[in-house]
Formats: C-alpha cells, sequence, structure tokens
C-alpha cells in the first residue's frame, strides 16, 4: 500500500500540488450494548479506506474511496488534484518540513485484539446487572466500545508515518422512575489504553453507584434561575475550557477572524488564577494522540497563562498563514472527513484552594455536578453547559440536590470573575464536533472554579 | 440473516472566508449484517469491496450470534408482509450527476449574495450531496431496493465590526432543483445584520415564546420523536409511556409519520429492516394515538411493526452501515396551521421570537431544557422592539407542547422534521441581573 500511495504523491505533485498527502487508515472496534439485562447488540465493525489531500494556492481537494485496488487509487488522487483546482482560495504555501520515517505502536498492556469478546461481554453484563439496585430503578443501560485505529501517511515532505492508537469507552446510563416522574444519572470510564482500563475498574460499583444516584436524583429539586455564583465540578469547569476558550483557539477561526479571541495574544483574557493548555500528549487520556492526522506529533500548547493569553492551536495550513510551528491539531474523524484544527486534552490547570474552603465562602449560590453537553460560540464568545445536576449553596453549606440545568453567560466575563480555582485537576473524556459533525475524540477538564453566570433548568 | 448493503457517492464543498477551500469526492460503499441463531442475534458490518470483505463481514456476524446470550425478547427478523402504499420521489438524477465545477457554483451564488465588501463575509459554509442506492436481504424473504439523494447546505454569515453578529442558514431536499442560493445569501444576511444588533437581556420574563422550525425541530425530535419510540415506552424511559389515547399535548398539536412526503431527507417506501413504511397520525389533535416499532419492539408486543427501524441520517450518508437500527419518525411532521409567520408575531403582545439557540436539546426523559438564546427578539403589541442574547430560555417541552397558542403556516424542512413556527405560552427566559 505504501508504494501505491508514494506514486499517487508523485502524479498529485505533477497535477500541480503544493502539498499533498495520502492516509490509508483502518478503523475495528467492538461493541457491546446491554439493556435491561439483555444484550441489543454484540458487534464487531471494520472500516477502511484511503484519503488523498491536494493543496493547490489556498484550496483543497480531497478524494476518498473504500476501493482498495490500485487502478482506483491512482484514480482517485487525480480527483483530488482536480477538485483543488476548482477552488480558487488563497493561501500561504505550507513550508516544507523535514521527513520523517516512524512506526508507533500503541501503550497499552492488554491490547483488546487480544481478549476474547466473551470476556468483555462478561464484565457489560457486570455493570448492568449491579445498576438494579433498587426497584426504583426501571431501566440500565451498559454500553463497552473498544477501537483500534491504525493509519499510514504519506507526505510531498517525503514523510511515512505508521501508527496505531487505542481507545476503550465504557458507559453505564441508568433510569430511575418515582409516580411518573423520571430522572437518569451515568458514570463513563475511558482512555487510550488496553482492556486493562476496564479491568481495573470495579464495574459492580459503578453500576451500582449509578442505579444508587438515578434514584437519589428522583428527590431533586428544580434548580433556581439567575444570575448567581456557582462552583463548577471539574468536569463542567472542562466544558468552558472546551467549548469556549478552546474552540476560539481554534487556529482556522483565527485565520478568518471568526474567533473572539483574534488577535489577543499578549492580552489579559482571565482572572491570574487561569491557566490553560490542550496537551494532546499526556498518556492514557482519551484525546492523546501519537500524530495528528497531517502526522504533526502531538504537543502541549499553552493557550492562557496565569490569565495572559499565550497562543492558538494549530494545523499545517493555519501555522503556514501565521508564520508559526504547527502544534499537532490537524484532526479528522476518519479517512472520510475533513481535517479540521481540533482539539486534544484541553484543560484548566489546578490552583490552590479545596472544595471545602470554596463552598464556605458562598452565601447563596449552586455547585453544578456533571457535564451532559456543550455548545461552543467562536463569534460571540458565549458558553453554554448543560448540567446533569447540582446542588443548592446557602450560607456556606451545601443543601438540597437540584435537577439538571444549565449555565450561560460571557466566557471573558465569566473567567474575569473567577475567584477561585481548586486544587486538583479532572479530566473527563468525550466525542467533540467542530459544529454538529466531524467528531474526534478528546478530554476536558480542569479543578473545581468558583465564577459567577446565568443559571436554570426547566 | 439479514444483509443491509449500501453505495453512496458524495460530493461537498466546503467555503472558508468568502472562497471555495474544500471539494471532497467520496465513495463509500459497506455491509450491515444480522444474524439471528433462534433468540440469539449478532450483527456485523464493514466497509466492503470485495466479495472477500463481505463473507468475511457475514461469518463475523454468524461468530457474533453464537456468542451472544439467548435475548428472551428477540422473535424475528422481519417477514415478508404489508403492501407497498406510498413510492416519494426522492432521487433527483441531476445530484446524481452533480460535478465539483457546479457545486462551486452554487457556493457562490449563496456567497454573492449574503456578502457585503468590508460589512459582511461568509466564515464557513458547506454543501453535501450524496446519491444512495441500498439494498436489503433477509433469509425470511425480504428484499428491498432503494435510492435517494441528498442536498445539504449549511452556511454561516457575520457581520465584520466591532461586535459581530453571525447568521446561520441550512437547507434539506432530496432535490437540486428546491434550492434557491440568491433567497438563501438573503436571508443569511438578515440574520446576520440582526444578531450584530443584539444586547444582553437583564432580569427575567414569562412571555409568550415563539419558536422557528429549525430550532423547534431539534427540541421536538428530542422530546416527543423520543417518548414515541416504543424502545423508550418498553425501557421505561418515554415521558409518554402508558398514555395512548390520552391528552399529551394542545387541541392544535397533530403530529404524524410521513415517509411519503418527496420533501423529507429520509422518506422512502420501507425503513432499513425492509419493512414497508406509511403514513400514520402519532398524536391526533392532542391525543397520543400510536407509538413507532421496529421489528424487535413490535415482537416484544406481538404485533406488526411500523417499519420505522432507522439507520440512515438526514445529513450524511457515509458510514450507514455502522448505524445500528434505532427507533425514530421516518419524517416527524407537525400538521401547520393558518397564520403567516408575520401574522403570527404580529399577534404576540408580550412575548419574544427566539431566532437561534446554541443548542436546542431537550432532555429526552424528563423534556426539562435551559437553552441559551444566541439571537431573540421581544416582542410587545406585535412589534418587534429589540433584540437580545446572552438569555437563557428555561422550561419544560413536555408542558410547553401542552400550552401550544398557536402554529404558523410556514413549514419547513430541518433534518427529518417538517415543522412551522410555533407559539407557546408562557416559558421562562431569564437574564443577567
Amino acid at each position: 500500500m505504501e508504494d501505491i500511495l508514494r506514486t499517487a504523491i508523485d502524479r498529485m505533485e505533477s497535477e500541480g500540488a503544493e502539498f499533498c498527502d495520502a492516509k490509508y487508515q483502518v478503523l475495528k472496534n467492538a461493541s457491546i450494548r446491554i439493556v435491561d439485562g439483555s444484550v441489543r447488540s454484540l458487534t464487531e465493525q471494520s472500516l477502511g479506506g484511503v484519503c488523498f489531500r491536494a493543496r493547490i494556492g489556498g484550496s483543497w481537494g480531497y478524494a476518498t474511496t473504500v476501493e482498495l485496488d490500485k487502478k482506483t487509487l491512482l484514480e482517485s488522487c487525480l480527483h483530488a488534484a482536480k477538485n483543488a483546482k476548482l477552488g480558487g482560495a488563497k493561501g500561504a504555501m505550507i513550508p516544507d518540513m523535514p521527513s520523517s520515517n516512524r512506526q508507533v505502536r500503541a501503550d497499552v498492556r492488554i491490547h483488546p485484539d487480544n481478549v476474547p469478546i466473551e470476556e468483555k461481554l462478561g464484565y457489560v453484563a457486570d455493570l448492568d446487572k449491579a445498576q438494579k439496585v433498587d426497584p426504583r430503578v426501571v431501566n440500565s443501560n451498559s454500553d463497552y466500545r473498544d477501537e483500534v485505529r491504525t493509519t499510514l501517511l504519506v507526505n510531498s515532505f517525503g514523510s511515512s508515518l505508521k501508527w496505531e492508537e487505542v481507545r476503550i469507552r465504557m458507559i453505564a446510563f441508568a433510569v430511575a422512575s418515582d409516580n411518573g416522574h423520571q430522572e437518569l444519572y451515568f458514570e463513563i470510564v475511558d482512555g487510550t489504553k488496553g482492556f486493562e482500563l476496564i479491568k481495573e475498574k470495579d464495574v459492580t460499583a459503578m453500576g451500582k453507584c449509578v442505579g444508587e444516584e438515578a434514584v437519589k436524583m428522583l428527590a431533586a429539586k428544580k434548580p433556581p434561575s439567575g444570575y448567581m455564583t456557582c462552583i463548577s465540578d471539574p468536569k463542567i469547569s472542562g466544558t468552558l475550557a472546551h467549548e469556549v476558550m478552546g474552540h476560539a483557539s481554534e487556529a482556522d477561526e483565527i485565520v478568518k477572524k471568526r474567533s473572539f479571541l483574534t488577535g489577543v495574544v499578549g492580552k489579559r483574557v482571565a482572572s491570574e488564577q487561569i491557566t490553560m493548555v490542550d496537551d494532546g500528549t499526556i498518556k492514557g487520556a482519551y484525546g492523546t494522540i501519537p500524530f495528528d492526522d497531517e502526522g504533526t506529533p502531538s504537543s502541549r500548547t499553552v493557550i492562557i497563562e496565569n490569565g495572559t493569553y499565550k497562543g492558538y492551536l494549530q494545523n499545517l495550513e493555519t501555522a503556514a498563514e501565521m508564520r508559526v510551528a504547527p502544534t499537532g491539531n490537524g484532526r479528522a474523524q476518519d479517512f472520510g472527513r475533513r481535517v479540521w484544527v481540533r482539539m486534544t486534552n484541553t484543560f484548566f490547570e489546578a490552583g490552590d484552594w479545596t472544595l471545602e474552603e470554596m463552598i464556605e465562602g458562598v452565601k447563596c449560590g449552586v455547585l453544578a455536578d456533571k457535564s451532559m453537553s456543550g455548545m461552543e460560540d467562536p463569534v460571540g464568545g458565549g458558553f453554554e453547559a448543560k448540567t446533569l445536576r447540582g446542588f443548592i449553596i446557602e450560607n456556606g453549606k451545601v443543601t438540597d440536590m437540584i435537577r439538571s440545568f444549565t449555565l450561560t453567560g460571557s466566557a471573558l466575563e465569566i473567567l474575569k470573575t473567577t475567584d477561585a480555582v481548586g486544587n486538583r485537576v479532572q479530566l473527563d473524556g468525550g466525542i467533540c464536533g467542530k459544529g454538529i459533525e466531524d467528531f474526534v475524540p478528546i478530554t476536558s477538564g480542569g479543578p473545581y472554579c468558583r465564577s459567577k453566570l446565568v443559571v436554570g433548568g426547566g | 440473516m439479514e444483509i443491509f448493503a449500501i453505495r453512496t457517492r458524495t460530493l461537498s464543498l466546503y467555503v472558508d472566508d468568502s472562497a471555495v477551500k474544500n471539494i471532497e469526492e467520496k465513495i463509500d460503499q459497506g455491509l450491515a449484517v444480522r444474524v439471528a441463531k433462534g433468540k440469539r442475534l449478532g450483527q456485523s458490518s464493514a466497509a466492503c469491496s470485495t466479495l472477500k470483505e463481505a463473507e468475511m463481514t457475514a461469518m463475523t456476524a454468524v461468530r457474533m450470534a453464537g456468542l451472544s446470550p439467548v435475548d428472551k425478547g428477540f422473535r424475528q427478523l422481519p417477514a415478508v408482509g404489508g403492501k407497498v402504499s406510498i413510492k416519494p420521489n426522492v432521487w433527483d438524477e441531476k445530484v446524481a450527476q452533480l460535478t465539483g465545477g457546479q457545486l462551486a457554483d452554487i457556493a457562490r451564488h449563496v456567497v454573492e449574495s449574503s456578502m457585503e465588501a468590508d460589512r459582511l463575509k461568509v466564515p464557513k459554509g458547506m454543501i453535501r450531496t450524496a446519491a444512495v442506492q441500498s439494498r436489503i436481504r433477509n433469509s425470511n424473504g425480504v428484499e428491498v431496493d432503494h435510492k435517494n439523494t441528498m442536498v445539504y447546505l449549511d452556511f454561516t454569515t457575520m457581520t465584520t465590526g466591532t461586535k459581530p453578529g453571525e447568521g446561520i442558514e441550512s437547507f434539506y431536499s432530496p432535490h437540486l432543483s428546491m434550492i434557491d442560493p440568491v433567497a438563501i445569501g438573503r436571508s443569511l444576511k438578515e440574520k446576520a445584520l440582526a444578531s450584530s444588533m443584539t444586547v444582553a437581556f437583564k432580569g427575567r420574563m414569562n412571555g409568550e415564546t415563539v419558536i422557528l422550525p429549525d430550532d423547534l425541530a431539534d427540541m421536538l425530535m428530542s422530546s416527543a420523536g423520543a417518548a414515541l419510540s416504543a424502545e423508550n415506552v418498553h425501557r421505561h424511559r418515554s415521558a409518554w409511556m402508558g398514555k395512548a389515547g390520552e391528552e399529551v399535548a394542545s387541541r392544535s398539536i397533530t403530529l404524524m409519520n410521513d415517509p411519503s412526503d418527496g420533501r423529507g431527507m429520509l422518506s422512502s417506501s420501507y425503513d432499513d429492516e425492509g419493512v414497508p413504511s406509511s403514513k400514520k397520525t402519532l398524536v391526533d389533535n392532542g391525543v397520543l394515538r400510536s407509538y413507532l416499532y421496529d421489528s424487535y419492539n413490535a415482537g416484544l408486543e406481538s404485533i406488526e411493526p411500523s417499519g420505522n427501524g432507522i439507520r440512515r441520517r438526514p445529513e450524511d450518508a457515509q458510514g450507514i452501515y455502522l448505524e445500528s437500527i434505532g427507533v425514530w419518525p421516518m419524517n416527524l411532521v407537525l400538521a401547520p396551521g393558518s397564520m403567516s409567520r408575520e401574522e403570527l408575531i404580529a399577534s404576540v403582545d408580550d412575548g419574544v421570537l427566539i431566532e437561534r439557540l446554541a443548542s436546542p436539546e431537550v432532555n429526552p426523559i424528563t423534556g426539562a431544557f435551559g437553552l441559551e438564546v444566541r439571537c431573540g427578539r421581544v416582542i410587545k403589541k406585535g412589534e418587534i422592539v429589540q433584540t437580545i442574547d446572552r438569555a437563557l430560555l428555561v422550561g419544560n417541552m413536555f408542558e410547553a407542547l401542552r400550552n401550544v397558542r398557536e402554529l404558523a403556516n410556514d413549514s419547513t424542512v430541518f433534518k427529518s422534521c417538517i415543522v412551522p413556527t410555533v407559539s407557546f405560552g408562557e416559558i421562562e427566559l431569564v437574564g443577567s441581573a
């Protein structure tokens, strides 16, 4: 395959490509879904194909196929070059980089390929069974998925890279019901680890916790609404880091001036307590990658340091436009999707407050617990995070549990009101879209943070 | 054994900063295989281009079925049955034959009609077209072939001043002739200019709330769409469980599953299990009449499936063979009212028109929502008096559906919904102090 891809590179260059690459990728996964004790899905999947990219001027042409015979591939690469010529966008030339020739295997102890599916099934069954702790748990859901992604990338720098990524994710999700009122709770374990991630997890305790918490949620009260002090848990702090500051720091939004963070390098954008980074090299984190989808090694990028904005996340093209080095953030969902500038593991660094100290200082506010989703707003700098639940804080004490609610406000205003940052960072794996598609694995996180913003829930 | 095979040609174009940035041509082909061994079910799916790969996929599904525990709820894969009652026109040869150059021309028309030098630009846009051919065969005798085309557009225009505003416009259709790039461009321009004039909403209000079709479609699908799924009913996570025959919404609400509508992205004579699909009233003048069934959930009640086992997505045809069967409306249609949108807005005494939400998701189990308003219009005595943002719309969708004041006649296709603008009675709007 590498020889064919190399020939394709030559052909795209002959057709006028100023930069081009060819990527052969195979994704294999096993997935198990158990619902209320029944195995609803036991599946193995395989997705393999080739993507050619050619850049002419400032436009790209892509051609993707799952037909892997030499004739089809060498015709397909010409479509990429032809499509690039139709664009007409202007852009800086991607400068030549030193070629690289490397092979990287996933750093896992128990490769999921070596674990029988029956063994995987056993863990998921235990997770599901453990959720039924109370007759009020009316629905248990347990999902497992492992993915082995192998990528071969060659490009017009002369590089040839082959690497493997392994990811595992397991989710427990219970619904409790009482007198027609329903609530839910979930827990997730994930990482770029092998099956040791599951073996080392007490799945029975995880399932039991999910069932018990779903039942507790039935007593949760309606959340308050209004502008108030909010202590965000690490996952919600991570949503703020990711959705607003992270997406707005993706340099493809900067070069077209679509981000409210355009031109802020060196400026104060947050309280001095705030330091934020994107780091694709964290061992075992769900968003960790050895290389991005353009073959640039992943790296640690400081985005905000002690409140001052430091720098953006880059792929090859935006780095060329901004005349800086690429940071290894050019990522695609798979070989069939566009490469965008994307985050990896994005989080606020720790401060020095304990959670108890933060709560003591709140006369009236909420403690937000568990992020459900968020949405970026690079243009307006707005922030929306949906939480699973929370707690009322009154006179320095945590009181009633409250149902799901949403936090919103201007990111810069929120970060300027942040007056306490917790002393322990937690990362939370997830899937991130650029808008509403092109999903890549990431983590986001941070410590507990205390800020002022608008909250409300139905 | 059941085989779902699909081949797609997708042609996509991306606009970045008012110029055509990417043109992408993608050939995708794959299989999803389900194998039943008694009450044991195994699945496998793969991108396939050779007979050998197809055989391997089938053998993997056989192996999975052998390893799977007995599922007492499983009855059988669909059998041949029911007559085909609808034949929607969802194939457009022009879409199937479209070239990158023709797509670029459409994009340039959108860009030219939405931007103004030094004032408005198009930071991002995308048009995706696809020609899809699928085939379903099963060992119970089901033999179904289907083909459809898709045109999906999603563009953003923004103002370039010190407080930029952004307008977003989407378009969904199986047919190229339905697209009007100039009208889309003009709408983008108007929305961006309105968005640039927003002020942060302060305090709170509890007035009438008008929601436009695009956001309403997502809110409706994530609440009513989920509640109508027999899968959710059987799993005790449907808010409408056990309420058949009861009033669940205002009398003005009639919801249908309509796979016959040629405007719909999922319209088809069959669902993705090969079961004939049909037009069906789900909520009739506020009364819940029926749920939606795939073969598995129909089997749990020993009834016939309703033709709502869905793998396909309304905006993207790539990798459909990797999707599991889910239970969803094929097109969720909310029957329109008689007023125009303008008349409906003019009839509001004290309220807000929601033009854009950050992410219009509703909790599918409880119906609760707290949604960031990125552009809203305060209405007093039928007139728009202020454009706002930085507000939170707080409520419960199942309660809101019981409190509908008026529906407009501007039905719009958004994803797999066809819905009009709707005005709801009081929903709370919260801003900063």
